[in-house]
């Protein structure tokens, strides 16, 4: 009896013992995803997030914004209950801002997420290439395409940040970047490593800028270099005049661009391919959205004006101290909105909700701070709207606008100063510039040259390193106070030194 | 009081004679033949040992109720000291008339008599060899079983923390929704629903929050199927529900026990006597109308405020926003059960329709339930299979919270009807006449379960087999008029589809083991549990129609796909969790209890070397009656346990490099779709633990008449599942999923029963559940990764608070800390005073962010319910309070409408029209209120007729109930209900995120306005 008990008892255990091992596979499967690169096309595809990222350049609450607001060109006044925001935008202007203010996060997120998108497919291709599963020579050309291209990223961290930790290896550091040595070597070694970093790939690049449109190209590569040593006195404390013409010689004499005949063009709905552009962001509302302008200034009755598909935020307005710097005349400052606005169908538009006022633009803001209704009755109307890019009529809330990152007429500005800082030259270019905007010439001189900077490039994410390298960003203007020098680099923003204690507050901001 | 016959009264009622739940009595032999049968398997190794001797007497005799004289069958006699005198013990068991036969040794005088359901007595033979024994009936019996993780258990011996409620206790009234059945009815268990939107979900918290970052609700397991759906069954169908609250009881589902879990039981046929069949139809209908909503400005306020001097914006109109998106709903809900079976075949099928409507106009929902119990034993009895069947099919017409939110600052001076302007956007008539939201989800149940018992090849040995087959269609259509403009403004008309399958197959083997040694009952199981989960659906969304009448119906009509607009998605997720479990119980001479789990669980979401955890629990009790003399105690159980339960990843592919399709970009001057990183992959990502130590009492005294148990809890949950900030570089995202950090929560809670009157014409017994919480995150940091000083999440959106943080988040602090300057008055001139960080009076713009401060806290320090049912005669009568205490919350509506200097756009709060305030809307604690309430969720009174035994219909109950009737509070805003997690604002279009649990206490603009409800309602059995 006892042994046929225990027959029985091995038999159930056995049984449990057999199902036990056949049931207990846990490998996850992910369908709709996949986990390793494969053909080439797949290889090709993901080459496109280093660029895709992109899409972000002119969102608000990041790098855009945080570079615009905090100049003489730009400002988000609080309009009654709109855009009080905890006075961020107010605190921007003012050059308050702190390391937890959510837009320097945004734009640190941002830029290393191009670094790190660009670092793991160097990665990809360099493993690719070692296995010999793909073509070195398309392979090789990819990764210094992603070695320039993370160097633009880079070259918007050292202009925005300063010290930054340069990570190329997104393999090893991976784990723990604490735990790398050179985590955050000083601005001049960022400097110096974009420089290699561009100067080593820029001969194994696409030359063809047509063909390469919307991607890093061997030109687009001349002008980051220029940009960077434009500003070397300012990175650095060494100036490179003359590696910057160098640079600029090298776009002017490719004769792929030119300068449009008309203004306008640049930045019109179907602006692609345009002569002017050098690289540009290839926005499209069905294919790469994420440009939406005409939300973040236009008055939410303008939907009407343009039948937008969705409401205007009412955010973004110039200074009139600005707007008053174009003369009468000048095509650029036909661009922005001032005065009674009208719908589609002609009808002057009221803001029924902001007491019934006309929606008529006064290019002077009574306050930056206009949150009390009653003492700032015009809130709501003040101050004149950004129109530099056409906004088509049904627009949808992505634009289709390429934005154009690297453009000519830059090109010849720079030729203008970098002339003008070697040897008192460059009027010639300077006057160029003016004179496709219909207005003649002013003497070359440093107070003209930001000016005409300005006048040309606002809104298109120059204007504060412009300001800093013509040492004018400190100044006071409107309701912006003297600000300290330390300023000119945003704060390593709380929230990475929070995620990493081993990152450094940039000297200033470490004792506010 | 007779407690078998308020227990006959509650079965009529609910017409549940179940074998759980039901007390053995005359008018239910074949229930107590049940009964029989259970407590001789049982006994199985009681080793009755009837040896002759020489010196033995015999002694006979029969075994009745003491209530009715009916015998019972089954009944244990056992004579004392026979195992001290002869070795072994001699007993027997009661034959099918209640007689037995027994041999006594002739210096034994004692037979020990117990039968399940009633009190065990000791009776001296004093010579006779004729012994009739009557037995009292327990009245504790009327739930002294109780369902827990596989298996039931004497709730006498019961070591951990587990609440039982059946049918007879759930909330009354117009109920439509399971989870309303057990609001406020245990201690620690929170379910609440604010506002009166009947399509909206629950928030569901068991002591306090003991995980934040993925699921913080309950797991529902309903007839063995772990993970259900509440929505898959009918609350005219559950028998009993069970909380298992600590982590001892939860344990033995491991992996998904850390929120604890719900047991559902659903009712189960019966057999009737002569195989005849048991009829009950339940039916009712309610009127609800609207109970509080925000108060704002008449027309005629409205313009007398533009005298005053405030600027308002006079659109020449007089409409009533809110009587025009309103309506008095009417709900009607029928539910038929047929059950019945011959002994060895018992069913029960029952059908559900209800058919509910909103307070908000076009909106509620149609339910019609299945679900057929069926249960067989063949083989001698040693087979038992069991069916379990259930279709639900649920239509939703869903209306938008924005609705109400417009309806009360929408500008009363409008036109109703006042097309074209901007302006016309947020129209509340509009949005709810042009909006079309449907859902419809289907869902079945099948759970399949064979039982044999082996106690022939091994005393007490059984082994189970079980097979579910949960399955959910999620349809949801949506369509926004091409002249709608809150929605799908410039679309043309936007239509939305979305599909939705969700499916799990659960395979369980169980082995179950008991037996008694001498003074030794040992019960345990043992199994291997295997689950499979498949999600899959598309998401279409198409605008620009020729037409409005396709609605969402015709998406190959929209314009947009033609354009390259519109989108399409689809997705395929599957996981698995498999498990080993078991648990020991033992009894020790009835009176010490000793309890040991252990579940390891493994996971398809984690990373290779992390798939496996291991979660166990101990527990273990003394009845102290049988130890020492508690004066006029019945019952006084101290218990103790400690166990381990855990929480798996979020979702699936967590641990992997995942590539996904994304915005395009340029190769050669074409649009290629990239293929990029959807999220930083953690291949170390591990379970997350929760520890939990509860002490518990539970008593009974004066006969019973009072008892209840009070229980102590502390918990910490380790390695939180968490998306976490992660410095970039190196990582791709700033977001992770890492284990990181603690969270605790420690509680009191009370639950008790007295019965205040007992008489046989009138009843009354009144209950009180009482619980206490704190939860604190004790950490949030992990090696490198560190919170820093505070976080400031939740802003309070828009117009103009889109970066004002409101919820503070602090390592060491509790949850849900409402942060922002400390309000101190209004200036002469109408502007903002506070308190800066020095207590010193400041204007808003000297205020800084280093004032700010914790100004309330949105978690409650104790939640109350009270319930009483009184009977007399026919009549019954219940009443049930319920409320919370301690939590604050942020009125979102004053925030931006209890300002006069919004009044150009907005109507305003009345409370705002004589405020001194000339400043815009900034938060402060001026709109952090104490949200105490205490509400009188139901008052039932029903009447029961007196029926001769003989006619057709056997029972006849009218009643008539009322829901939310009275709320007594403080709170000025719509509903003080605690609010768990924040959705955060409403976007323009009115969207919300997931709820954010970290920030409790924010009752937001788009809260529906409250309703109350008033029902009759009939139950008839035949």
């Amino acid at each position: 009896m006892k042994k046929f008990i225990s027959n029985r008892i091995l038999l159930v255990g056995s049984f449990l013992f057999i199902f036990s091992l056949a049931c207990t596979d846990l490998t996850e499967r992910v369908p709709s995803q996949i986990t390793a690169l494969e053909s080439e096309e797949e290889f090709i595809s993901a080459l496109g997030e280093a660029y895709t990222i992109l899409g972000a350049w002119q969102n608000h609450s990041t790098l855009f914004s945080l570079q615009e607001i905090s100049t003489d060109v730009a400002a988000i006044p609080v309009k009654g209950q709109d855009w009080e925001d905890g006075l961020v935008w107010v605190d921007t202007h003012r050059h308050r801002t702190l390391p937890d203010h959510g837009p320097t996060n945004g734009s640190w997120n941002f830029l290393f997420s191009g670094v790190n998108a660009t670092s793991r497919l160097i990665l990809q291709f360099e493993t690719l290439v070692a296995d010999g599963t793909v073509d070195a020579d398309l392979a090789n050309a990819f990764i210094a395409e992603m070695k320039v291209l993370r160097g633009f990223y880079y070259f918007w961290l050292l202009d925005t940040f300063g010290n930054v930790p340069i990570i190329q290896d997104f393999a090893e550091v991976a784990g723990n970047p604490s735990n790398n040595a050179d985590f955050q070597t000083g601005r001049t070694e960022v400097f110096n490593f974009i420089e290699s970093e561009v100067l080593a790939n820029i001969d194994l690049i696409s030359d063809n800028p047509q063909a390469s449109y919307g991607r890093i190209h061997k030109d687009a590569a001349h002008f980051l270099l220029a940009k960077l040593y434009l500003n070397a006195e300012v990175y650095t404390g060494t100036p490179r005049w003359a590696d910057a013409e160098a640079q600029i010689d090298a776009i002017i004499n490719s004769n792929n661009f030119d300068l449009e005949m008309d203004y306008n063009a640049i930045f019109a709905t179907n602006n692609s391919n345009s002569s002017e552009t050098i690289f540009a962001i290839p926005y499209d509302e069905v294919f790469l959205g994420g440009f939406n302008m005409h939300h973040m200034t236009l008055h939410y009755n303008q939907q009407a004006q343009f039948d937008f598909q969705d409401q205007p935020w009412n955010g973004y307005t110039t200074l009139a101290e600005f707007y008053n710097s174009f003369e009468d005349g000048d095509v650029r400052k036909d661009r922005f909105f001032v005065g009674q606005q009208f719908a589609l169908d002609g009808s002057p538009l009221i803001d029924a909700e902001g007491g019934g006022l006309p929606v008529d633009f006064d290019p002077e803001i009574p306050a930056l701070n206009m949150s009390d209704p009653g003492q700032f009755p015009t809130n709501r109307i003040a101050g004149a709207r950004f129109g530099k890019f056409e906004y088509a009529v049904g627009a949808t809330p992505d634009l289709n606008n390429d934005f154009p990152v690297f453009r000519y007429s830059d090109v010849i500005l720079m030729k203008a100063e970098v002339q003008y800082r070697q040897n008192g030259g460059g009027q010639m270019y300077l006057d160029m510039i003016r004179d496709r905007a219909g207005v003649g010439s002013i003497p070359i001189n440093e107070e003209n040259l930001i000016a005409e900077r300005g006048r040309e490039l606002y809104m298109e994410i120059w204007r504060r390193q412009d300001l800093i390298r013509f040492d004018r960003f400190n100044d006071a203007w409107w309701e912006k106070p003297v600000s300290e020098p330390f300023r000119n680099v945003f704060p390593i923003p709380q929230d990475q030194i929070d995620a990493n204690p081993n990152l450094n507050q940039s000297p200033g901001w470490d004792s506010l | 009081m007779n407690g078998k016959k308020l227990r006959k009264n509650i079965s009529s009622l609910f017409s549940i004679p179940s074998l759980l739940t039901t007390k053995p009595g005359a008018a239910n032999l074949l229930s107590k033949a049940a009964f029989a049968c259970l407590i001789v398997s049982l006994t199985f190794g009681l080793h009755v040992n009837d040896s002759y001797a020489q010196d033995r007497v015999e002694v006979t005799g029969v075994v009745t109720d003491a209530s009715d004289g009916s015998p019972l069958p089954g009944a244990t006699i056992i004579v004392q000291g026979s195992g001290e005198a002869t070795g072994s013990t001699i007993g027997t068991t009661t034959d099918m008339d209640g007689n037995y036969t027994i041999r006594v040794p002739q210096d034994l005088n004692v037979l020990v008599v117990s039968f399940i359901g009633y009190l065990s007595q000791e009776v001296q033979i004093d010579g006779r060899t004729e012994v009739n024994i009557q037995m009292q009936p327990d009245i504790r019996m009327l739930d002294d079983v109780v369902v827990v993780g596989y298996g039931v258990q004497d709730r006498r011996e019961i070591t951990s923390s587990v609440a039982s409620v059946s049918a007879d206790q759930f909330n009354r009234g117009n109920i439509n929704d399971a989870q309303e059945l057990l609001q406020g009815k245990v201690a620690g268990l929170q379910i609440t629903r604010p506002g009166g939107d009947p399509n909206a979900g629950f928030s569901i918290r068991l002591r306090g929050l003991s995980t934040i970052g993925a699921n913080t609700e309950p797991l529902v397991v309903i007839d063995g199927v772990i993970g259900a759906s509440f929505n898959s069954v009918d609350p005219n169908d559950i028998a009993s529900m069970e909380v298992l609250k600590d982590a001892s009881a939860a344990a033995i589902y491991g992996t998904r026990g850390s929120n604890g879990v719900i047991l559902i039981t659903t009712k189960s046929g019966d057999a009737v006597a002569d195989g005849g069949i048991s009829v009950n139809y339940n039916g009712q209908i309610s009127t609800s109308f609207v109970a509080n909503r925000y108060e704002t400005l008449t027309p005629e306020e409205y313009r007398e405020l533009g005298t005053r001097g405030i600027t308002i914006n006079d659109l020449g109109a007089s409409t009533n926003w809110w009587e025009e998106v309103t309506q008095t709903a009417y709900t009607q809900s029928h539910s038929l059960a047929v059950s019945g079976g011959t002994g060895t075949t018992n069913y029960r099928v029952s059908g559900n329709f209800r058919d509910v409507q909103g307070i908000q106009k076009g909106t509620g929902n149609q339910q019609l339930n299945a679900r057929l119990n069926l249960n067989h034993r063949a083989l001698n009895d040693r087979l038992t299979l069991n069916a379990n069947l259930s279709v639900t099919n649920r239509e939703n017409q869903i209306g938008l919270g924005e609705v109400f939110r417009y309806a009360a600052t929408f500008n009363p001076t409008a036109p109703i009807d006042n097309p074209g302007s901007g302006f016309d956007n947020f129209n509340p008539l509009q949005i709810n006449e042009w909006t079309t939201w449907d859902q419809e989800q289907s869902r079945y149940i099948i759970g399949l379960r064979g039982e044999y018992d082996f106690s022939d090849v091994i005393d007490g040995l059984s082994g189970a087999v079980f097979y579910s087959r949960e399955n959910e269609d999620f349809f949801q259509g949506e369509y926004y008029n091409s002249q709608l403009r809150f929605r799908g403004a410039g679309r043309n008309g936007l239509a939305r589809r979305e599909m939705v399958n969700n499916s799990n197959q659960l395979f369980e083997t169980t082995f179950n083991y008991r037996n008694t040694f001498d003074w030794v009952r040992v019960e345990s199981v043992a199994g291997y549990s295997y689950q499979e989960f498949e999600g899959k659906g598309q998401f279409v969304e198409g605008g620009d129609f020729v037409t409005d009448s396709f609605l969402y119906n015709n998406m190959g009509a929209s314009r947009e796909f033609n354009r390259g607009l519109g989108s399409i998605s689809s997705f395929l997720n599957q996981s698995k969790l498999i498990a080993f479990f078991g648990r020991v119980n033992m009894t020790f001479d009835n009176t010490y209890f000793l309890s040991g789990t252990f579940r390891r669980e493994g996971s398809t979401r984690f990373g290779a070397g992390n798939k496996w955890g291991n979660f166990f629990a101990v527990s273990g009790g003394a009845e102290l009656t049988n130890l020492i003399d508690i004066p006029r105690a019945d019952e006084f159980k101290l218990r103790v346990s400690y166990g381990q339960t855990g929480q798996n990843a979020p979702f699936d592919g967590i641990s992997l490099l995942r590539f996904g399709p994304g915005a395009s970009f340029l190769v050669d001057g074409q649009f290629v779709p990239s293929l990029g990183p959807v999220s930083n992959p953690n291949p170390d990502l591990k379970w997350e633990v929760k520890k939990e130590v509860n002490f518990g009492v539970d008593f009974a005294f004066f006969n019973d008449r009072l008892s209840g148990s009070v229980d102590y809890y502390s918990s910490r949950t380790e390695d939180l599942l968490l998306e976490f900030g992660v410095p970039v570089p190196p990582n791709l995202f700033p977001l992770q999923w890492v284990n990181i950090g603690e969270i605790s929560n420690k509680g009191i809670e009370l639950a008790l029963s007295y019965q205040a009157l007992q008489t046989p014409d009138a009843n009354w017994t009144t209950g009180i559940t009482f619980a206490t919480y704190n939860t604190v995150l004790e950490s949030l940091s992990s090696g490198d990764l560190q919170f820093g000083d505070r976080q400031l999440i939740s802003n309070m959106g828009a117009p103009g608070l889109n970066n004002t943080q409101i919820i503070r988040v602090q390592e060491g602090a509790p949850i849900g800390d409402i942060w922002g300057p400390r309000f101190a008055g209004f200036s002469t001139s109408g502007e903002w005073l506070f308190f800066n960080a020095n207590g010193d009076i400041v204007n808003r713009d000297q205020l800084t962010t280093a004032d700010n401060q914790v100004i309330g806290n949105g978690m409650p320090d104790f939640t109350l319910g009270w319930d009483n049912t009184f009977n007399y005669r026919g009549w019954d009568f219940n009443m049930f309070w319920r409320g919370a205490f301690g939590h604050d919350l942020v009125n979102s509506y004053d925030v931006f409408y209890k300002n006069p200097t919004v009044a150009s756009a907005y109507n305003i709060s009345r409370e705002a029209r004589d405020l001194e305030l000339r400043q815009s809307p900034t938060f402060s604690s001026y709109y952090v209120e104490s949200a105490d309430f205490l509400r009188l969720e139901n008052v039932t009174v029903g009447y029961t007729l007196d029926l001769r035994e003989t006619a057709a219909i056997r029972d006849v109950r009218f009643f008539v109930s009322g829901n939310n009737l009275w709320t007594i509070t403080g709170y000025g805003g719509v509903d003080p209900e605690v609010r768990f997690a924040d959705p955060g604002p409403s976007d323009n279009a009115g969207r919300v995120g997931g709820g954010n649990p970290l920030a409790p206490g924010i009752e937001r603009r788009n809260n529906w306005f409250t309703q109350t409800s008033l029902v009759f309602g009939v139950n008839l059995g035949f």
